[in-house]
């Protein structure tokens, strides 16, 4: 997976500026998809390739920030540069909060777009990264059964198996065949792994 | 006080006229008892005299009668009777002998009537009949005269009489004009028959009394009493004073009979009311002057007494006055104070003393000069000769606390005048607590039309940068892009690179120049705070009193009690309301009916919802997104940043506005802003 492939989504209602902007990433050696409105781009399939997003602020139907909640309830990694005609310092906040790469006021140099697509990039490789090795350990977590998830969940704790044994209302042994078949199958071979996995996955301790 | 002096006068006056009068009226008739004692004495000599001068003629002629030659008539007796008229004729006009039948047989001096049958007279006809001595009535054959008759006798037969002629006037002026009662007061005589025998008035004597006094009856009826042969005492009303003519006056009379032979004649002696007042006069004019000292020592001292009595009266009241005055000079919430003609404070109530610090002791050496500012002794010096000439004059001043601040007051000068001359009252009410309000107020009006200022800069230079950038942006991009492709090409004139490189570099300076208006405009920063929508609302409407009351616009606030509290720049959101009360005011200027009502609820948990609402022309239906935007106004000088102000300012709060029409008229502006957190009602 490399950035040479990627793919930079603009959304920007003023047909001239979206127009420079197509141009300008377009020159810069990038691929453009371009769209008028938040409501046009969320309709757009999800391409499975690196990406960013340059957003205006100030968008007709909803506005940058909202499209920004929306693709994070969307589970969506996708980085997003906002752009604003004239940015006011709480909403750069709350947009650089919520995980915006860089928030650009208009007019800005070619040379800190690029860098901040470049940037934006870098951190969507990452994401993806990320992603798939979530997504690995999720189809390896999924081959637990409901009970070696359970003790998995005891496991991270840091107790030994009697202390699960008795938490759990079984003997020693047992716990001792489950943790050997959490490993086995989470393709682990010590406890730091798997409390680091399931960190990850976002599986909570017991306690 | 005048009044009752007037009353006090008015009794010593009538006590004054009931003593002189009862005074007066004993005098008087003391003084005509004396009168008609004294005039019954002149009666009395005068009756008696003249019985005596008859009874001694009865006797001369008795004696005569007695005579043998008289009774003869002989030489002899006729020389006797010449005799007798010689030493008598100062008294008597004749003498005369008559015969049985009543004719002169002898008559001396006068011879000329001898043989003359007189028996037809009265007197005569009287003798001849009764045979006793007789007296005449006055004759006036030539002078006032009377005749007496002494019968003679010889041997017991009736032999006729010797008579004389008696000269009446003698008679009178011996017994009747000696008879004179100071100037009015004199004697007259009626014979039995009521014939005026003597009276001073001329023409009257030997006529009837009841022809001379046919017009005055009260002397008719005295004159009936003296014909019975009475006395008495009794008052008349005549119009003569002997022989003058007078007024009818009131007579004091007393009259008594005289016996006159076998008759009787009546004296009235009588003296007019003015001699008998004439001789009270004395006595009047003392007892006036007694009862005038009298009078004046009286209502002098009474009215010294009543004087007394209401001055003591008139100083209680005055002192309790003046303890009543003293209590609200003193207890005044306002400062008093006295001030003489060069401004030296006179007096100072507690107030006064209390709002400048000081003590009364402290206060009682100081002049208006020592408390003044310079300018506040200025406008006083300036005041002070109209006021001394009347005016009331009312100022603003500024005074010297003993501190050292300043206090506000507004005064009142006005002129007090009184025994000691012209003092000028001072009422100070105190106004620093009102000047603080008003300078806070207009504090607050100043932050605002600030504040409405620099958003509105704020405003257009937003929305000017917003305008501008987005072009300046594309340029910018188009220039960047076009410098890109260029770069990349082979054979492209270098003069291409240098202007794309110079669009790139002006259009960056470009950005550069808003970006620094822009930096400079927004340098106010927000300051969030918690705040009391409810209070921010009330003290904003205080804001508009005057407008709306010069508007005739009726306003209410229905404001939620115990409502949560907001995160919020004060000022911030006070202009809002500003911008939105003032609009409201606006669309309703041509209205009649003018209903502004302010509201706050809380319309969902942990959010305050205020709206304005009013009875104006309401928001265009086709404009109803357009409100809110930049430079939108419907006002000829309206810049049409008020509501973007207000959009923005909620936005910056992370609440919300909107306008809607109302249903029957006008629009109402909402804002809703979030609660602090913990706060929800």
């Amino acid at each position: 997976m490399s950035i040479a492939n990627a793919v930079i989504y603009i959304v920007e209602d003023d047909a001239s500026f979206r127009k420079s902007m197509e141009r300008l990433v377009r020159a810069s050696g990038f691929e453009v998809a371009a769209f008028e409105s938040a409501d046009a781009f969320l309709k757009h399939p999800d391409i499975r390739r690196p990406a960013c997003l340059l957003l205006d602020v100030q968008l007709p139907d909803i506005d940058g920030l909202e499209l920004q909640q929306k693709l994070r309830e969307r589970s969506s990694s996708l980085p997003i540069i906002f752009m604003t005609g004239h940015g006011t310092i709480p909403m750069s906040v709350q947009a650089m909060k919520k995980g915006a790469i860089d928030f650009l006021p208009k007019p800005f140099a070619a040379q800190d777009l690029h860098s901040a697509i470049l940037k934006a990039l870098e951190r969507d490789v990452e994401n993806r990264k990320q992603e798939i090795q979530v997504s690995k350990i999720q189809s390896l977590v999924a081959t637990l059964t409901p009970r070696e998830k359970e003790v998995l969940r005891w496991v991270i704790t840091g107790k030994l198996n009697k202390q699960i044994a008795a938490a759990l209302g079984t003997t020693e042994k047992t716990i001792k065949v489950h943790r050997s078949r959490i490993m086995h199958k989470t393709k682990v071979t010590s406890v730091a792994e798997l409390v680091r996995l399931a960190e990850k996955v976002n599986i909570p301790a017991a306690i | 006080m005048k009044k009752r002096t007037l009353i006090v006068f008015a009794i010593f006056l009538s006590a004054s006229v009931f003593l002189f009068n009862s005074f007066y009226k004993e005098s008087k008739s003391i003084a005509i008892a004396k009168l008609n004692g004294e005039q019954m004495i002149h009666a009395k000599q005068a009756a008696r005299g003249i019985e005596g001068f008859f009874e001694m003629w009865t006797r001369s002629l008795t004696y005569l009668s007695n005579i043998d030659q008289i009774v003869d008539i002989d030489t002899a007796g006729k020389r006797y009777l010449e005799l007798f008229y010689d030493v008598n004729q100062d008294q008597i006009m004749s003498i005369t002998r008559l015969d049985e039948r009543g004719v002169i047989i002898y008559n001396f001096p006068s011879t000329s009537s001898l043989g003359i049958d007189i028996s037809d007279q009265k007197h005569v006809r009287q003798l001849l009949q009764v045979h006793k001595p007789v007296i005449s009535d006055v004759f006036k054959p030539l002078r006032d005269s009377i005749a007496m008759h002494v019968p003679i006798f010889r041997g017991g037969v009736f032999k006729g009489s010797i008579g004389v002629l008696i000269n009446f006037e003698s008679l009178t002026r011996r017994y009747f004009d000696a008879i004179k009662i100071g100037k009015t007061g004199y004697a007259w005589v009626v014979s039995r028959d009521g014939t005026q025998l003597y009276s001073p008035v001329p023409g009257h004597t030997g006529k009837s009394v009841f022809e001379n006094a046919r017009d005055f009856p009260s002397v008719i009826v005295m004159v009936n009493d003296m014909l019975k042969g009475h006395s008495g005492v009794t008052t008349y009303l005549f119009d003569r004073v002997g022989a003058r003519e007078a007024k009818e006056a009131r007579k004091y009379a007393v009259y008594m009979p005289v016996k006159v032979g076998d008759t009787f004649w009546s004296i009235v002696v009588a003296t007019s009311e003015e001699d008998v007042f004439a001789g009270l006069v004395s006595v009047r004019k003392k007892l006036l002057v007694v009862i005038c000292v009298l009078f004046i020592f009286g209502t002098v001292f009474s009215t010294l007494a009543a004087k007394g009595w209401f001055i003591v009266k008139e100083v209680e009241g005055r002192r309790k006055a003046e303890q009543r005055y003293h209590q609200l000079f003193e207890d005044a919430s306002e400062g008093i104070v006295l001030l003489n003609d060069r401004g030296s404070i006179e007096a100072a109530n507690e107030s006064f003393v209390k709002r400048h610090g000081y003590t009364k002791e402290e206060i009682a050496n100081m002049s208006f000069k020592d408390l003044a500012t310079p300018e506040t002794f200025k406008v006083f010096a300036e005041m002070n000769p109209r006021v001394l000439a009347g005016e009331t004059l009312r100022f603003e001043a500024e005074q010297y606390h003993k501190g050292g601040h300043i206090v506000s007051f507004e005064v009142v000068l006005d002129l007090m005048r009184d025994d000691d001359g012209k003092r000028i009252v001072a009422f100070y009410r105190d106004v620093t607590e009102r000047k603080q309000a008003e300078s806070d107020k207009a504090q607050l009006r100043h932050e605002l039309a600030h504040l409405a200022g620099v958003m509105a800069m704020n405003e257009i230079s937003t929305s000017l940068a917003h305008e501008i950038n987005q072009p300046l942006g594309a340029i910018l991009n188009n220039a960047s892009a076009a410098k890109l492709l260029v770069s990349r090409a082979t054979d492209t004139p270098d003069d291409i690179s240098e202007i794309l490189a110079d669009i790139i570099q002006d259009a960056k300076r470009a950005g550069d120049v808003i970006r620094k208006i822009r930096g400079m405009m927004a340098n106010e920063e927000a300051l969030f705070e918690p705040l009391d929508m409810n209070a921010l609302i009330e003290e904003t409407e205080k804001l508009f009193r005057n407008a709306v009351s010069m508007q005739n616009v009726s306003i209410s606030l229905v404001l939620q009690p115990d409502l949560a509290r907001v995160k919020g720049d004060r000022v911030r959101l006070q202009q809002v309301l500003v911008n939105l009360i003032t609009n409201a005011l606006e669309s309703m200027q041509k209205k009649t009916t003018k209903i502004l009502t302010i509201r706050s609820k809380m319309q969902a948990p942990g959010e305050v919802t205020v709206s304005i609402s009013d009875s104006g022309i309401g928001i265009n239906a086709a404009k109803k997104d357009d409100v809110f935007k930049p430079f939108y106004t419907t006002k000829k000088e309206g810049l049409g940043m008020g509501l973007r102000i207000c959009k923005s300012i909620i936005e910056e709060h992370g609440g919300r506005i909107w306008a809607e029409n109302n249903p029957d008229a006008g629009a109402t502006f909402s804002f809703s802003l979030k609660t602090l957190p913990g706060e929800s009602a």
